[in-house]
């Protein structure tokens, strides 16, 4: 049986992530099966994802009721991660690495695939930064198991069973507490999970532990494919000023990877497609109309325009009298900088359509 | 019998003949010279009379021709008043002007009948489409008259906005013997929707037009736009994109597309007009030399001015994404330790109450300073020659610097550069705004924090009026300013033609426009490499906002890191463009429209492939054409957008010899001067071959 990453795709606001991500894993050599389980998709977005993910997997979209504990959590957005549980169904695999679609691996991260679990410790995942002391859902190594796929969807239904309203609170619950054994989940380094909003990214630091980062991740409401501003993208994360150099790069980083595969037209369908970054005319279809005098057939023999006037209006005596002779000497063709042409002058522009 | 095609009269209608308000006036003004060479004395403007402008813009003429003489002889019997005469512009086209307020007995009349003919309705209290309407039966009238005078000659009545477009409907619904053209140069109801920030593209298939129209009370000049369009032979606008705009909101296709022109200098030379930037730009130093007093810590031969300009429309001119970009850009320079600055330009005039004491005072110490150092330099002259002229076997050739600078002028320079210490940062505004608080441009520049410290390579001044040279700040006309310039930046969203990039570019200046604007995608159109001659288009269709920002960011910061050599060579392409846009050319499609109205009122003489023009060519004309005066005693200021008539100032040029050209010495760049650059034109938009 096969090993696999998995990530889910619950919005086409999320596609440029989980392009990237996927980029990315390929980029640092993995040998795994890249997988993607997605819902109401638009076309051109399954169409993005089958060009690098191996497997697309349409799921049925889980949502929590909780609305009260997202609002506190400010994340109204996040009521379909309930989907999430969906992973232990995915028993063709024997063991996945889910990766959310807003992480960043920068290193290859392969290695996951080797964490023993157990049926005492079923998950492997990096603390949440801070309190409280549990594990972040964005990243987690796991065995697919239809009793934990039953047990969590038995869980779901429980009013109250996830603190925060969305899987993060879901998945610890299940996985940490009601039994007395705190320690029910594999505990990953932190460098598997690195969020940047955290306090504590000063720059000393990163420059000290820089190397060690494996994969960061892009919590919160700011998504690097928001924007290209690098700047307002890293001032945007931390009032204080702290880390600001590292968000840049990382920001960078991030779109360095998804301009070197979606450039130019692909990025404008991408982006199209999600609600933030349609384009400001995207519907608007002006054909290329051409003027009726241009195309009318009967007109077409009319186009001989009548030369402008070019003869000096009569000024002297002579001019004005009756019957005067035309001139008897030859006169070149009046040279095309004093006269009035309806015509470009050809010396200047080089017409290559014919 | 049928009318004479081939000598036709043709009689344009705005209400802005000989009568400056906004844009239509630079058409028809930049346009006469052209149309008047094709139809010498069978051309007539006709407009609503403005005492005021008329008496410094028309010279009174007696009426030459019998038939109109006969025509407005007949309409003076029922009390109506004109003006006839020349004006005086190029080219001297006639004009014939009505005094609207003296068939004001007619209002009421005509009003009913408008409701009885065409069903539109007119509010008591909008003394603008009041007279819209009496402007229009009087055109009406006029032309009535004169094709029951005169049956011999063919009349074209070409119409040009809303304003001017009553008279369409009456001509169809009367059944009178002219053809009609009408033009729209933007729709009323696209404005409004613009400015309300609707999603104004995505939906523009969508609106309900009447309710939307009725929403923002303007469904009566609506009504007549939309009449106007529908009763014309021949419905035009001003580019694609308009077009596409009148469709939808007007519900007619319109027949083609009638761009606007320029009328453009011609420079035997190029350095004459790279002459006229290191002029202009000169004297922006100076302003700015002043402005940063204090501050003035950049080296100005590594400074590059980029500007825009237009009427105050926050949105629908992209102040919005010039800002946001010019915030990005300034970044952007930083991170990449850049030696240039750039100081962006915001001019669009509003309620403002007069200069802030710090922009003046800027001025002013700078030139305190330049006039001591000109008297200590006087008095160092002096004294040297003294000591030189003096001198004898055993003293010092020379004298030392404590000589020549004596203690009071030590101290009194030291005066004059304490004088320029200042605590503030230079302003971003150079006047006390009505309204500083709300104002969108300022709240703008305070989010994104460009408040010209000295580490910011992006520096903004903010100038809420049109320039004229009599201004004691900046003072430049527009048209020398932008010459001083090195890049203009539009990056609209709403401008149906967008004469700002255009003017730019006959002046050999690179810019900055949109696949929104008219201009954008005529030139996107017409040019494959826009950007190789300074056209650089942001795509603000299928980009979404911020990466259109994005790309308008690295247009300007690739721009930064052009040579002085390439910006040379780039001005030099730039400026060839303009014979792209010159009337000469843009002038075609009027003539081709009018064919179209005249086949379509005529449809027998045009008969399988008849040509009743065919004997023109041969045509001579004896009627002698005055010579233009020019306007007496007013001063004709140019403003964005009214540069149509560039000429008359740019003849007045010194040619001396264009000293950058010797500054390079990089082999390659030197061998593309600019002008063996090819122009790849596209296909269809290309003029005929002459045959």
């Amino acid at each position: 049986m096969s090993e696999a990453y998995v990530t889910i795709l619950t919005s086409d606001n999320y596609l440029p992530g989980a392009l990237v991500l996927a980029r990315s894993l390929r980029e640092l050599g993995t040998t795994k099966k890249l997988v993607v389980l997605t819902t109401d998709l638009s076309d051109a977005s399954t169409r993005f994802l089958g060009e690098v993910y191996d497997e697309l997997i349409e799921v049925e979209t889980l949502e929590s009721s909780l609305f009260e504990q997202l609002h506190e959590l400010n994340r109204p957005e996040l009521f379909r991660t309930y989907t999430k549980i969906a992973l232990w169904k995915l028993t063709q695999f024997s063991k996945i690495v889910y990766l959310d679609a807003d992480l960043l691996p920068v290193q290859n991260i392969d290695e996951l695939f080797d964490i023993e679990l157990s049926p005492e410790t079923k998950i492997a995942a990096a603390p949440d930064s801070g309190w409280p002391d549990i594990f972040n859902s964005g990243l987690f190594v796991t065995l697919p198991d239809l009793s934990v796929y039953s047990g969590l969807i038995d869980l779901s239904e429980e009013p109250n069973a996830s603190f925060d309203g969305a899987d993060q609170g879901l998945f610890n619950e299940y996985f940490h507490s009601g039994e007395n054994t705190p320690n029910r989940w594999h505990r990953l380094p932190f460098i598997y999970n690195v969020t940047p909003s955290s306090g504590y990214q000063y720059s000393p630091a990163y420059k000290r532990f820089q190397k060690d980062i494996k994969a960061v991740h892009f919590i919160g409401v700011n998504k690097p494919w928001l924007t290209r501003d690098g700047y307002g993208f890293a001032s945007s994360f931390l009032p204080g000023g702290g880390g600001f150099d590292t968000l840049f790069e990382i920001h960078a980083n991030w779109w360095k990877v998804f301009d070197r595969f979606y450039p130019g037209d692909k990025a404008a369908v991408i982006f199209n497609n999600t609600d933030f970054g349609k384009g400001e005319a995207w519907s608007l279809n002006v054909k290329k109309t051409s003027n009726s005098w241009d195309t009318d057939p009967e007109l077409a023999g009319a186009h001989n325009f009548p030369s402008l006037a070019t003869t000096p209006s009569p000024l002297f005596p002579w001019e004005r009298r009756a019957g005067e002779d035309a001139p008897t000497r030859f006169f070149a063709e009046e040279s095309t900088t004093n006269s009035l042409l309806l015509q470009l002058k050809q010396t200047h522009i080089t017409d290559t359509s014919g | 019998m049928t009318r004479d095609i081939q000598n036709h009269l043709l009689f344009e209608v705005a209400t802005e003949v000989a009568n400056r308000v906004g844009g239509i006036y630079s058409v028809l003004k930049s346009k006469a010279p052209i149309t008047v060479a094709e139809y010498r004395e069978r051309y007539t403007l006709i407009g609503p009379l403005n005492q005021a402008s008329a008496a410094v813009e028309v010279e009174e003429l007696p009426v030459t021709d019998e038939k109109i003489k006969v025509t407005l002889d007949s309409m003076s019997e029922r009390g109506v008043r004109w003006l006839y005469g020349r004006w005086l512009i190029e080219g001297a086209p006639r004009v014939l002007l009505f005094d609207v307020g003296s068939a004001s007995s007619h209002l009421d009349e005509w009003k009913t009948d408008m409701w009885e003919m065409a069903g539109i309705p007119t509010p008591e209290h909008d003394p603008e489409s009041n007279n819209a309407i009496l402007l229009g039966y009087l055109v009406a009238w006029f032309l009535g008259e004169l094709v029951y005078n005169d049956r011999e000659r063919a009349v074209i009545c070409h119409c040009h906005e809303w304003l001017a477009g009553v008279a369409l409907p009456l001509c169809r619904k009367r059944k009178i013997d002219v053809t009609t053209v009408f033009t729209t140069h933007a729709t009323l109801l696209g404005r409004y929707l613009c400015a309300g920030s609707v999603d104004f593209y995505n939906n523009l298939a969508n609106f309900d037009v009447d309710a939307e129209a009725g929403k923002r009370g303007i469904y009566h000049r609506y009504c007549i736009e939309r009449a106007a369009a529908h009763s014309a032979d021949v419905f035009t606008t001003v580019s694609h994109i308009t077009a596409y705009e009148s469709e939808h909101l007007l519900k007619r296709k319109p027949d083609g597309v009638l761009p606007n022109g320029l009328n453009v200098a011609k420079f035997s030379a190029a350095h004459e007009f790279q002459n006229l930037h290191a002029n202009s730009k000169e004297k922006i130093n100076e302003f700015v030399r002043g402005h940063f007093y204090g501050h003035y810590d950049f080296d100005l031969e590594n400074t590059l001015y980029f500007f825009i300009a237009g009427r105050y429309e926050y949105r629908n001119k992209g102040a919005d994404f010039f800002i946001e970009s010019l915030a990005r850009l300034n970044h952007r320079l930083k991170e990449l330790g850049s030696k240039m600055t750039v100081v962006a330009f915001i001019i669009m005039p509003a309620a403002t109450q007069s200069y802030t004491v710090e922009t003046l005072k800027g001025q002013a110490v700078i030139k305190q300073l330049e006039g001591t150092i000109r008297e200590v330099q006087t008095s160092i002259g002096r004294r040297l020659f003294e000591h030189c002229a003096r001198h004898q076997p055993q003293g010092q050739e020379l004298p030392t610097l404590d000589e020549l600078v004596r203690p009071a002028d030590r101290v009194l320079l030291k005066r004059r550069v304490f004088a320029l210490k200042r605590d503030s940062l230079p302003p971003v505004v150079t006047h006390n705004m009505a309204d500083d608080a709300n104002d969108p441009i300022l709240n703008q520049v305070r989010r994104v924090k460009l408040f010209n410290a000295p580490e910011d390579r992006v520096k903004v001044i903010f100038h809420p009026e049109f320039l004229n040279a009599n201004n004691p700040i900046l003072s430049l006309d527009y048209e020398d300013f932008v010459r001083g310039t090195h890049l203009g930046v539009f990056p609209s969203y709403y401008e149906p033609w967008g004469y700002t990039p255009a003017e730019c570019t006959v002046m050999g200046v690179p810019s900055i426009t949109t696949n929104l604007s008219g201009f954008g995608c005529y030139m996107e159109d017409l040019i494959e490499n826009s950007s190789d001659y300074g056209i650089y288009i942001v795509d603000r269709r299928m980009k979404s906002v911020d990466e259109s920002i994005d790309q308008l960011t690295t247009q300007m910061l690739d721009f930064t890191k052009k040579t002085r050599r390439q910006r040379i060579n780039q001005r030099n392409r730039t400026e060839r463009l303009s014979d792209l846009l010159d009337w000469k050319r843009m002038g075609l499609e009027y003539i081709k429209a009018r064919q179209l109205a005249l086949r379509r009122a005529y449809p027998d003489k045009f008969k399988n492939g008849a040509d009743p023009f065919a004997d023109a060519v041969t045509q001579r004309v004896s009627r002698p054409l005055s010579a233009p005066g020019s306007p007496r005693d007013r001063s004709m200021l140019m403003t964005p957008g009214d540069l149509g008539s560039l000429q008359e100032t740019s003849e007045q040029i010194n040619t001396e010899d264009y000293v950058a050209f010797k500054l390079s010495t990089d082999e390659d760049e030197r061998e593309d001067d600019g002008f063996h650059y090819p122009i790849t034109l596209r296909g269809t938009s290309a003029p005929p071959e002459k045959k």
